[in-house]
């Protein structure tokens, strides 16, 4: 599922003048499940500029850890 | 010589005290208990601190004459005498940065009767419902992830500090903290989507802050991070 999230994935054109122009990928999670990389869960990331999108998959909200953790 | 150095000394008073007139040197010495006045106004303005005993409850609220940034609770009784005495409630700590846009804005830590400790990192949004202030009035709902109440003992003091220590917007301080990341080595930094939605919402919708241009703006000046909204 690397890189393909449902029909809310996005590629948003961010800002540059010529040589600078850059580009950077923002994923976003669908109802009901969070995008993780194995490391980070979010339910929007804005990959820096070149980053693979492919490490980044959807997994349901109920498997990832709460937004409050007990330690 | 001395006419610049007394201008200084009016000048310094003027700034407490107001006002733009001439001080004769009878003024400057009249005017002394004012400076100190002034400073304590604007300190209280700021600053708060109490010694307050539990309510016997989850719920705490307490009369603060401004609206906080940052709070920070101490239970300050023995930490051996809380653990010693009874399975009545809770001892806890809390720390939470109401301006925070990072992922976490604070934890809370407390002891359950007869258990070890529990230490509870809050998430920027649980932390303004666990810690809100309205009508001038700090307000405390001490309620964990799992909706687990912790009790402010009535047998315990808590030291209670809020402060406002700083008059620049949340987007302003969130800037200033974004361009702190190093340019020339990426990496990932987590922020929460409730309160980016709230810096940044725009006035033609509610909750799209995460999609607005002056959050866009500002993730163009680090292209080499990833940022990630929780």
């Amino acid at each position: 599922m690397g890189g393909t999230f449902g029909d809310q994935a996005e590629m948003d054109i961010y800002f540059g003048i010529g040589e600078d122009m850059k580009t950077r990928m923002t994923l976003y999670a669908e109802d009901g499940m969070v995008l993780t990389d194995g490391n980070v869960y979010c339910r929007i990331a804005c990959l820096a500029v070149d980053a693979d999108a492919s490490v980044w998959r959807e997994i349901p909200e109920g498997e990832a850890p709460k937004a409050e953790e007990t330690v | 010589m001395v006419y610049e150095k007394m201008t200084a000394i009016a000048d310094a008073i003027r700034l407490k005290t107001g006002g733009t007139e001439a001080l004769t040197l009878e003024d400057m010495a009249a005017a002394i208990p004012e400076v100190y006045n002034a400073a304590a106004r604007e300190c209280a303005a700021k600053h708060f601190v109490a010694v307050v005993t539990g309510s016997g409850t989850s719920e705490m609220a307490i009369s603060v004459p401004f609206d906080p940034d940052a709070v920070f609770v101490i239970c300050h009784s023995a930490y051996a005498a809380s653990l010693a005495n009874g399975s009545t409630g809770y001892w806890m700590d809390l720390r939470f940065n109401r301006r925070n846009a990072a992922r976490y804005s604070g934890y809370f830590m407390a002891v359950p009767p007869n258990a070890d400790r529990t230490n509870t990192r809050v998430s920027a949004s649980t932390a303004l419902e666990i810690c809100t202030y309205s009508d001038g009035m700090l307000r405390f709902n001490a309620v964990n992830a799992t909706l687990q109440k912790y009790v402010w003992r009535s047998d315990l003091q808590y030291l209670f500090t809020a402060v406002q220590y700083s008059d620049k917007t949340d987007a302003e301080l969130l800037a200033e903290e974004i361009a702190l990341l190093p340019d020339a080595k990426g990496g990932t930094v987590e922020y929460s989507l409730f309160r980016i939605n709230e810096i940044f919402e725009t006035a033609e919708g509610e909750n799209d802050g995460s999609t607005s241009a002056a959050w866009a703006a500002l993730l163009a000046t680090k292209p080499k991070w990833t940022f990630t909204l929780v």
